[in-house]
């Protein structure tokens, strides 16, 4: 949008242009990986209990006493922490290094590896602050 | 009208632009010309605040524009209409929504009097039945139209158009050209425009200011540009044999 002059034209509209294009996807991703996070656990435990009824090593109600015997609340709410920062760390560093890119479609590409390098990094830095805190 | 006062801009150790004052008049095509990198895009971007001047004013009917904070700003910005280079349109959008969108943002028109006004600025830029059409659907100079027609949708105050003819024709060049032109004169917009376009410097500059290392080199108007004995400006207009051949026979 900055390259072709998008963003420019919502400036001069008057706009608050980094307020309309960064904060709802920084809502959105903030929702959207907790919750992708949520679903995925689902699957991956449905995912066991249907391999259980498959393969018969181990038998369904084992499986259930086994997930629940192993179940620790502290665990699911240190990883929909976990999702809810790193929703925002991605979402804020890409739009960033998106919103304030300049030039021509190569330096769109560069804004795009910028933002995939710096939040892993920014990632793995919440990732041991947080279990630092929380474990 | 439009007030502008000894406008500077630098870029670190560049200053691209070195004092730039002029006053630009309603329902006038004011042309602002200038070689590649004489700062005529830079001295455009100053005026509509895209680009905050190092020193200098920039006054919109005496209000004093540059030292206004964003909220201030808003107002005037809705006095304001642009046409980009590119035209800038919302690639998301329909070539409707694109005209709607600040109607959307600045006014309390009902859903109907947004789709009649979409309906009639696209009718002013004879683009009818391509509301639902996306940009990418568009050629260069329909997307050039229908950036003009979400420029005028506010009936702004205030036109500013950055390289129309560029990536277009000669013939729609013209019909760009001709289409400014008639909504400056009909609405009494001040209108501001960059270009290199010769033939639009000499169709519509009724108003030209030229720009050159940075400075206000000449201004003047189209009529006077072919008895001007500035050298700059004589390079820079009969640049081709053509042009050339052109100012032989006045």
């Amino acid at each position: 949008m900055r390259v072709t002059e998008q963003i420019d034209a919502l400036e001069i509209m008057g706009v608050n242009a980094p307020g309309y294009l960064i904060s709802p996807k920084i809502i959105a991703s903030m929702t959207m990986v907790p919750l992708l996070v949520i679903i995925s656990i689902t699957l991956g435990l449905t995912g066991g209990y249907i391999a259980c009824l498959v393969s018969g090593d181990v038998t369904p109600a084992d499986y259930l006493i086994g997930v629940r015997d192993g179940f620790d609340g502290l665990t699911v709410r240190v990883a929909l922490v976990k999702a809810f920062v790193f929703g925002f760390i991605i979402a804020s560093i890409c739009a960033y290094q998106g919103f304030y890119t300049s030039g021509v479609a190569l330096e769109v590409g560069q804004a795009s590896t910028r933002g995939v390098v710096y939040s892993c990094v920014m990632i793995l830095f919440a990732d041991l602050v947080i279990t630092r805190l929380m474990l | 009208m439009i007030e502008i006062k000894d406008i500077h801009k630098t870029f670190g150790e560049n200053e691209v632009l070195k004092g730039i004052s002029a006053n630009f008049q309603p329902g006038k095509n004011n042309l602002i010309i200038g070689g590649s990198g004489s700062g005529k895009t830079t001295l455009l971007k100053c005026i509509v605040g895209l680009h905050e001047p190092t020193k200098g004013e920039v006054i919109f009917a005496g209000e004093n524009f540059t030292k206004m904070n964003f909220e201030q700003r808003v107002p005037i910005r809705t006095h304001i209409g642009m046409l980009f280079q590119n035209s800038a349109l919302f690639d998301s959008m329909t070539v409707e929504e694109n005209i709607i969108f600040p109607l959307n943002l600045f006014t309390t028109m009902s859903k109907s009097e947004k789709l009649d006004r979409a309906n009639f600025c696209l009718k002013r830029v004879n683009l009818e039945n391509t509301n639902n059409l996306y940009p990418a659907e568009l050629s260069g100079g329909m997307k050039k139209r229908v950036g003009i027609a979400r420029a005028i949708s506010m009936q702004p105050k205030y036109l500013f158009v950055d390289e129309p003819n560029s990536g277009l024709d000669p013939k729609t060049s013209i019909l760009i050209d001709d289409l400014i032109s008639e909504l400056t004169e009909e609405y009494q917009i001040t209108t501001v425009i960059v270009t290199h376009d010769m033939n639009s410097v000499m169709g519509i500059g009724e108003h030209v200011l030229f720009l050159h290392d940075g400075q206000k080199w000449w201004e003047g108007s189209n009529k006077e540009i072919a008895h001007t004995d500035n050298k700059e400006l004589n390079d820079f207009v009969f640049a081709s044999k053509f042009m050339r051949a052109a100012k032989a026979k006045l």
